[in-house]
């Protein structure tokens, strides 16, 4: 099979969504003002449209490590969620080649029911693996977590650090080759955190792509080659950094 | 058609997932969904005493009627009523994986479809209990299954994405089940409408659930092939199809931002 270098190239992309207040997620009401409109338009509804990314052109080649800076709002989340494909944009080009794999929320879709073997699988599954690929991970995925004989038991009983290493290994081990983070690598203990960033590295080595969303500036210069600072959805900042 | 290409391709998610769903329940309680099965089974022979007598039916022959029309119509109105809140309950997944959103439909319509399994020991009971004659025909239901699979999903699309939009969609859909029920004919018989008033013989061949209900029925219970009910289901299917694709289509995309 040959491999493709990944790349994500970004062309004049603006994202904007509507928020609904109550009355317009009523059908009833929707139905009431579009029809006896002008009498009720005043107490109807209000769309509230947010642009969240406006006018965004960004090129990120394979071997960037990208660090997402800005503050809260700014649109950091917005973005990685477009080039992982949760979000489509309104307008403007987004094309990204290569395997994509995702951490943007903390409890990522984790069943708090299911043990963290069935985890594993689950979330083997949801990235577009197939169970026989899985099955023959497992083994590696369960020994890099750490979690031993925790594997069996359903992850509602696990600490947060546990649930973090079970999310981790599990999204890792594909070796994708864009990895996208949101706030991520800060959390969990010392030495799980190293052997995550020396996996990490392995991963960078490879000439793949990180993204990393971050407010930790030394996280960042530690890990990233790239430093894109964003405001109020706009890229204002745009630059190298030796790590 | 996108859906029907999902529905392929991603065969190996939504199966699993829904799997997944089914083991869940085995786990809570030992025999998982054949406790339905069982509160089912005491529904149907007590209800059977009863209303055998009001609508003055043979205890036997009513008793088989119900055990197919009543047990399909609880899957089916359990299958619907969930679909309001599909996406919903699968917020933390759509916000963060890259599947497509027909997923989490396929999956919750699949795993209340493995659920209706768990029904067909206590169909071949009765069959082999009853004597009922047993024809080439009465095979044909294994098709009716999965033109029911296939109607109960183009249902369940259309139903979770107006219903995501639009929040109050969701008791209007428990209204209108509970209204079909008594509307369809599961606890009494067709003829009965269709002896005493012909002229609002519309009134069941019209009724979508009627014909759902008895590409089941008659198979199993006649062992006859009710060629009209299955064209009209096929019919249906496409129609329905068509249009839950096209909406998916124009707002598929959205639905992380609804929700």
């Amino acid at each position: 099979m040959a491999i493709i270098e990944p790349y994500i190239q970004i062309n004049n992309l603006t994202l904007q969504f509507e928020i609904y207040d109550q009355n317009s997620q009523s059908l009833k009401k929707t139905i009431i003002q579009n029809s006896i409109g002008g009498i009720f338009n005043k107490k109807g509804g209000k769309r509230i449209i947010i642009k969240s990314l406006n006018n965004i052109n960004l090129e990120i080649k394979s071997g960037d490590r990208v660090g997402l800076i800005g503050n809260n709002g700014s649109g950091k989340s917005s973005l990685l969620n477009l080039i992982s494909g949760i979000y489509k944009q309104t307008s403007g080009n987004l094309d990204v080649k290569g395997s994509i794999v995702s951490i943007l929320d903390l409890n990522h879709g984790l069943d708090f029911d299911a043990t963290g073997y069935e985890n594993i699988l689950l979330r083997g599954i949801l990235n577009g693996h197939k169970p026989s690929e899985i099955k023959k991970n497992l083994k590696e995925i369960i020994e890099f977590s750490e979690l031993g004989h925790f594997i069996n038991i359903p992850i509602k009983n696990y600490s947060m650090g546990m649930i973090l290493r079970l999310a981790f290994a599990s999204s890792t081990f594909y070796q994708p080759q864009i990895l996208l983070l949101d706030e991520w690598l800060s959390v969990g203990d010392q030495t799980f955190i190293k052997k995550c960033e020396k996996k990490l590295d392995e991963m960078i080595k490879s000439s793949q792509i990180l993204i990393l969303a971050s407010h930790d500036l030394n996280l960042i210069h530690r890990v990233c080659n790239k430093i894109v600072k964003l405001e109020t959805g706009s890229i204002i900042e745009v630059k190298s950094i030796n790590s | 058609m996108i859906l029907i290409n999902i529905l392929i391709k991603n065969f190996h998610i939504w199966f699993f997932l829904s799997m997944h769903e089914v083991k869940k329940r085995y786990r809570r309680s030992i025999i998982g969904p054949f406790w339905v099965v069982l509160s089912n089974i005491i529904i149907i022979l007590i209800l059977s005493l009863i209303y055998s007598i009001i609508l003055k039916k043979n205890l036997e022959w009513y008793i088989l009627y119900l055990s197919f029309g009543f047990i399909l119509w609880q899957n089916i109105s359990s299958n619907i009523s969930e679909a309001p809140e599909t996406f919903i309950r699968s917020a933390a997944l759509i916000k963060n994986y890259r599947i497509s959103n027909y997923n989490y439909i396929f999956r919750d319509v699949c795993k209340n479809f493995i659920n209706l399994i768990h029904n067909f020991p206590y169909w071949i009971f009765i069959l082999i209990w009853f004597e009922v004659k047993i024809s080439l025909y009465t095979f044909s239901f294994i098709i009716s299954y999965f033109i029911l699979f296939l109607n109960i999903i183009w249902i369940n699309t259309i139903l979770a994405l107006v219903s995501l939009r639009f929040r109050d969609f969701n008791s209007l859909t428990s209204v209108f089940i509970q209204l079909s029920f008594f509307a369809t004919p599961v606890l009494w018989d067709a003829s009965h409408i269709l002896e005493a008033r012909p002229q609002l013989s519309w009134v069941i061949y019209l009724n979508p659930f009627y014909h759902l209900i008895e590409i089941f029925r008659q198979p199993l219970m006649q062992g006859i092939f009710p060629a009209n009910s299955f064209i009209f289901c096929i019919l249906m299917l496409f129609f329905g199809i068509t249009f839950a694709n096209y909406l998916m289509r124009k707002y598929s995309h959205r639905v992380a931002f609804w929700l």
